[in-house]
């Protein structure tokens, strides 16, 4: 009996020791040979994607990752009869319970209809993203782990970033040579995680509640806009181009040089409109300050409505569409990389300190009224820089792309991701982009499930994602790579001596 | 005479934007929450008041009061529901926890009902007009000032001279200490939301009354106005959110008068914007003392 138990246990533990093998392996292979099988991944896509697409039964390759194609299966959901018979828009009908019960009942079996075909869409969807995502993603990584490892701990570790960085691209870029959807998708990722990280600057760090991030964004799109409209393009708003013969440099270096010019024009225009948030935020903090952004995203649509020059409430049309991949990536990078080091730095430890406690941060020397200002106008430059980005996506911006929706939209990634979390504002930015695009086919009703999900998330997880901590991935630094080498000898040794305990 | 008649107007307007800052103020003194769906409440009141009318076909008091009632409760459900839970969790995970119970609200009224606008029915409430030489009144006017002067003055009186205001003060006040004194601070929290939403409701029904296009999105702008001009008349207090609330229709009617209307929103909002950066707690708002 007892030896039984002891057997049992034995398993349990080794069984355990399996899945955390396994874990602490994924964990600590390197970034740079995940990102070796996602081009692998990608590769395969690219050549065999098609048909493997139809071997399970799909038309065509699913373009994000078949979360649109499984919801697509309830596009046709339409709940608007329910109420509106109860709540008529004229004149009540002559049995309203009675038509709203109908709509009911047929609501009802409209959804569970769909229920069918959406599941057989969703393996179908899953086979396919196996096979050509997880699959060659796992098994390259794990494969070419020690090799890597090897390479690694030989080469600088700047050069290390360097190579995964532009790994990273040509993953990027392959994925989304596939459909011009799919570089869409990836260019609001890339502006949304700008956006995120500079609002977690803010609403994370800082300990401040900003719900007006999207004016910044409007006034980096706008005055961005303006610039290249008015200086580098001949349109219908402004006439001819100012300076023509700056985009007419050789090798198209023009217009990347106007555009440069233009987007940072723009985040310092987004920046010095912050002053009118940061100066108030000496004397209000809290919900106060939260009021003040309020307030000033409302001056500056109404602004923008009233600036009839540039197309006011109608808009602006015509903004020439040069944000690409590379760009956005570019400066998803940048900002990433910029707001890392701040916060890093003894000056974003003075940051943190105003969260934690802004009367002992002041005793303790920081300047808060310095920290504060950097802080927001670092950050609304970020936002004007995505702005500027982002107006220039869509050729068209609108002040109503800017409202109180938009910097929810923010405000749900930070919080999403968790405050005070770089790499968790990442990660929420590109899964809620990703789940704003999926959820598209549903219509109206994208608008009450992203609130729900946001709820559940309240009400389990309150801290995001993944609270204040970052998430530890193996960039690849020698110390790094030698301590995980050290770590997996240490389990293979302990391994063997608990052999020799249960023999 | 023009600037009377704007006066009239400009009470209206600041009428309707106090009832809903006043459900701001309450729960904001008792829970210390900003209740961002406090807006999207005021729109389900315009609502179940239109259904009161339609289908059940009833005259306008009654309408008011089922429509009051119902959504007081279904205010102070969504407290149960969503808020309560996080009492004790960061005051941030609650406010955005009512952002999200907004946006369910306003596009799942969206989703439920279609995006036709909605009106009360022709001849709900008897409207005609009283002249004074060129000044005009309407029925409607009247009834918003009396509507609200009644609502405010009941308010007053509830908080101020009942156990329960008592009480409401006193959460407000030490929420540590309210228990102690074998007061339970759910009740008096479902009060305060059951108030809150029912003031809200008999501003949506007036706002219907005054300007008939009600949609599901109404609530979004309205109640972010009404929730600044709670914030500049001190938030968590019931002068100050009737202060703010007749400030803020004042200035957007008279800011319209002077200059064009498209411009009520950026003069409202700067003239806001100074007073809270000269006193940065609002009109009848109280420092808190902070301390290391």
């Amino acid at each position: 009996m007892a030896s039984t138990t002891t057997q049992t246990q034995v398993t349990g533990v080794r069984r355990i020791r399996v899945i955390d093998r396994l874990a602490v392996q994924l964990a600590e292979t390197p970034v740079l040979s995940y990102l070796l099988g996602a081009l692998v991944a990608v590769g395969l896509e690219a050549y065999f994607g098609y048909y493997i697409a139809r071997l399970v039964g799909l038309r065509r390759a699913p373009v994000l990752f078949g979360s649109i194609a499984v919801l697509e299966n309830f596009g046709n959901l339409d709940l608007s009869g329910i109420l509106s018979p109860l709540i008529p828009a004229s004149s009540a009908p002559a049995e309203p319970w009675a038509m709203s019960g109908r709509a009911l009942i047929n609501v009802l079996r409209v959804f569970i209809s769909d229920i069918p075909p959406a599941l057989l869409t969703l393996l179908q969807v899953l086979a396919y993203d196996i096979i050509i995502f997880v699959l060659p993603i796992l098994v390259v990584g794990l494969l070419a782990r020690r090799p890597v490892r090897w390479v690694v701990t030989r080469v600088p570790f700047l050069l290390t970033m360097l190579l995964q960085l532009v790994l990273l691209y040509i993953v990027i870029r392959i994925w989304g040579s596939l459909s011009d959807y799919r570089n869409l998708v990836l260019m609001f990722i890339g502006i949304n995680v700008i956006l995120t990280i500079s609002l977690n600057l803010i609403n994370g760090y800082m300990g401040e509640f900003s719900v007006g991030h999207a004016a910044f964004m409007a006034v980096g799109a706008y005055v961005s806009a303006v610039l290249t409209m008015w200086l580098f393009t001949n349109n219908a708003v402004f006439g001819e181009a100012l300076l023509p013969w700056v985009t007419s440099l050789p090798f198209g270096i023009g217009n990347s040089i106007g555009f440069i010019f233009a987007l940072l024009v723009g985040g310092l225009a987004a920046a010095l409109v912050s002053l009118l948030v940061a100066i108030p935020s000496f004397r209000t903090r809290g919900d106060y300050l939260a009021i003040v952004t309020l307030a000033l995203l409302f001056i500056v649509l109404s602004f923008i409505n009233n600036l009839n020059a540039i197309g006011g409430a109608r808009g602006l049309n015509g903004v020439p569409l040069w944000s690409t991949v590379t760009w956005v990536y570019v400066f998803t990078l940048l900002a990433l990389f910029t707001v890392r080091n701040l916060v890093n730095s003894t000056f974003g430890k003075g940051i943190i300190a105003i969260r934690e406690d802004e009367i002992a941060a002041n005793l303790m020397s920081v300047n808060t009224k310095r920290v504060k200002l950097v802080a927001f106008m670092y950050s609304s430059f970020l936002a004007g820089i995505a702005g500027g980005l982002f107006a220039h996506v869509l050729a068209y911006v609108n002040p109503g792309t800017f409202g109180i929706l938009k910097s929810t939209e923010v405000l749900v990634m930070v919080y999403l991701g968790g405050m005070g979390s770089i790499t968790g504002s990442v990660v929420a930015a590109v899964l809620f982009t990703i789940l704003l695009e999926a959820l598209r086919p549903l219509g109206v009703l994208k608008w009450v499930i992203i609130p729900l999900i946001l709820i559940l998330l309240m009400l389990f997880r309150p801290q995001g994602l993944f609270g204040n901590r970052e998430i530890n991935l193996n960039w690849g630094s020698g110390r790094r790579a030698k301590k995980d080498m050290d770590y997996e000898a240490s389990l293979m040794e302990k391994d063997a001596s608990d052999a020799i305990v249960t023999d | 005479m023009v600037f009377i008649q704007q006066f009239l107007n400009g009470l209206q307007l600041g009428s309707l934007y106090a009832l809903i800052a006043l459900g701001y103020s309450l729960v904001y003194g008792v829970l210390l929450l900003i209740n961002f769906a406090h807006g999207d409440v005021f729109m389900l009141g315009a609502f179940i008041g239109v259904f009161g009318a339609f289908t059940l076909g009833l005259p306008f008091v009654p309408t008011l009061l089922v429509s009051m009632l119902l959504t007081g409760s279904i205010a102070v459900l969504i407290e149960r529901v969503a808020y309560k839970p996080l009492r004790h969790a960061s005051r941030l995970s609650a406010v955005i926890t009512a952002l999200g119970v907004g946006l369910i609200l306003e596009n799942g009224m969206l989703a439920l009902t279609g995006a036709n606008p909605r009106s009360f029915p022709r001849g709900f409430v008897e409207t005609s007009s009283y002249r004074l030489g060129t000044i005009s009144i309407g029925t409607i006017e009247i009834l918003i000032f009396a509507l609200t002067a009644l609502l405010l003055t009941g308010l007053y009186l509830l908080v101020q001279h009942t156990k329960w205001g008592m009480a409401m003060r006193a959460i407000s006040y030490d929420k540590f200490a309210l228990p102690l004194m074998g007061v339970s601070p759910d009740r008096i929290i479902s009060l305060t939301f059951l108030l809150g939403g029912s003031l809200a409701a008999a501003g949506g029904i007036l706002w219907g009354l005054a300007y008939p296009v009600l949609n599901p999105y109404m609530g979004l702008r309205v109640g972010w106005k009404a929730f600044i001009a709670a914030v500049v008349g001190g938030i968590g207090d019931i002068r100050g959110a009737v202060v703010g609330g007749l400030l803020l229709g004042f200035v957007e009617i008279f800011a319209a008068h002077f200059f064009a209307s498209s411009y009520r929103d950026l003069i409202a909002f700067a003239l806001l914007l100074i007073i809270l950066v000269v006193r940065p707690t609002g009109i009848f708002g109280v420092a808190r003392r902070q301390k290391v």
